[in-house]
């Protein structure tokens, strides 16, 4: 039984791929191993015997059937190729910048799409969430049209109260500073219009308590809100809004809904 | 330096230069299509599957990464396809007339020609995963390595499966009694 090594230094001896090292050992191996010396031997001879397969030419008419069968561009006249060009075919031939290339091109198609799609018409509820003052209310109050506006000047409440509304949505803007906590309470007909949503411009933490017929909104300091109702039909009654500090009643104001040339 | 010339040649392939394909040609033509021809045992079949080679080698010019060796590559192909015919081949393989008597010719001796015929047929004699490790070394030359990456397969398994292939062979050529 010849082992596995010798087996292989057999083979790598009768493919010329032996160190000098390998040879002297496998000599000295067969030197003492005639069933190794006899495998050795043998396939010596049929790999000797393999030499004598000669090589075959292929048919004369192969390389021209082989070029008919290609479609080669049309040759332009030479041109001196520009640096440009150079490097566009080195990125042609070499995978890693082909790739790294497309990668990147892949990257930039994706930011450009995500730009043009991502591009808002107005801006939305989010992003009107997150500015405040003047330019919160723009985007928005564009489309409305003013109802009513009421001025808050107390000794602890000062700011303004207003109205506004736009087909079946109307909207209460309630924008207080205060150095106590201030708790506004806003009444409305329920046969008149729904709450249906809450936006704050600016402000710490707010607690909103919504009802039927009212919402009460609770907040320490200054605060500026937007309310929005959702109509039920062309015509609706006016918003009664009280205002506390604490729990005292300091202000109570109706504001109208329907837009200001409408009442006169 | 051979080697340096073939990316350049590639490079004026892609560029459509025509003249650079024909010495590509002239310098693979004779190699893949013994290597088919050994392979497929068919002169006509190899013909053809040389000039498949050809073709497909030239559509996929530019997925060639000249990072490796363009033979090695070209190699790859050939013995896809070769190993594809085979597979689907549904016939027996048997040896071709032609495939000795056109080359070695009347003028060569009877029994060295009788002789060469067997050691074909042992070669075809063998399955083609060992017959293409036979081809690749002993008809073409090929190093381990090299034949590992035409091969894609680890260069410990290239040299197990050329031992055996080997060893085989030599079983065979013994049956045969052309060996002793």
């Amino acid at each position: 039984m010849i082992e596995k090594k010798y087996f292989e230094l057999v083979n790598k001896e009768i493919d010329g791929t032996n160190s000098k090292t390998e040879s002297a050992k496998l000599k000295a191996y067969l030197s003492r191993n005639p069933e190794g010396r006899q495998l050795y031997e043998g396939l010596l001879k049929t790999a000797n015997a393999l030499k004598c397969v000669e090589e075959v030419e292929p048919p004369k008419h192969l390389k021209q059937h082989i070029l008919n069968s290609l479609e080669f561009p049309q040759q332009s006249p030479k041109r001196k190729w520009s640096i440009l060009h150079q490097v566009i075919e080195r990125f042609r031939l070499r995978s890693t910048p082909r790739y790294a290339v497309v990668f990147v091109s892949g990257i930039c198609v994706g930011i450009l799409l995500f730009v043009l799609f991502s591009q808002p018409r107005g801006l939305g509820d989010q992003e009107t969430a997150q500015v405040s003052g003047t330019l919160a209310l723009v985007p928005q109050l564009l489309y409305f049209q003013a109802s009513d506006s009421v001025a808050v000047n107390l000794s602890e409440i000062n700011g303004k109260l207003r109205t506004f509304s736009s087909g079946d949505i109307v909207l209460a803007e309630l924008d207080l500073q205060s150095g106590v906590s201030v708790r506004a309470e806003i009444r409305f007909q329920p046969t008149d219009m729904t709450f249906s949503g809450l936006k704050q411009l600016s402000g710490g933490e707010e607690k909103l308590d919504v009802g039927q017929d009212r919402i009460i909104l609770t907040h320490s300091g200054a605060g500026h809100y937007f309310v929005s109702f959702a109509s039920h039909g062309a015509t609706h009654g006016p918003l009664e809004v009280k205002i506390y500090a604490g729990n005292r009643l300091v202000c109570q104001k109706t504001l109208q809904t329907r837009e200001i040339d409408s009442q006169r | 330096m051979k080697e340096q010339d073939d990316k350049d040649l590639v490079r004026k392939c892609l560029r459509g230069e025509k003249k650079a394909f024909e010495i590509i040609l002239d310098r693979y033509e004779k190699p893949i299509y013994n290597l088919v021809v050994r392979m497929v045992n068919d002169r006509e079949d190899a013909s053809d599957l040389t000039q498949s080679v050809f073709v497909k080698a030239y559509e996929k010019l530019n997925t060639y990464d000249t990072r490796f060796k363009f033979f090695s590559w070209l190699y790859k192909i050939a013995v896809n396809t070769a190993l594809n015919f085979i597979g689907h081949r549904k016939n027996q393989e048997r040896l071709s007339d032609d495939l000795v008597s056109e080359d070695t010719g009347l003028e060569m001796e009877f029994e060295e020609s009788e002789r060469c015929q067997k050691l074909e047929e042992a070669v075809l004699a063998l399955r083609p995963d060992y017959r293409i490790v036979i081809v690749l070394r002993h008809f073409q030359d090929l190093s381990y390595d090299e034949m590992s990456k035409i091969l894609e397969i680890p260069t410990k398994t290239v040299k197990s499966r050329l031992f055996t292939a080997r060893q085989m062979l030599k079983v065979i050529l013994t049956k045969s009694g052309l060996q002793g």
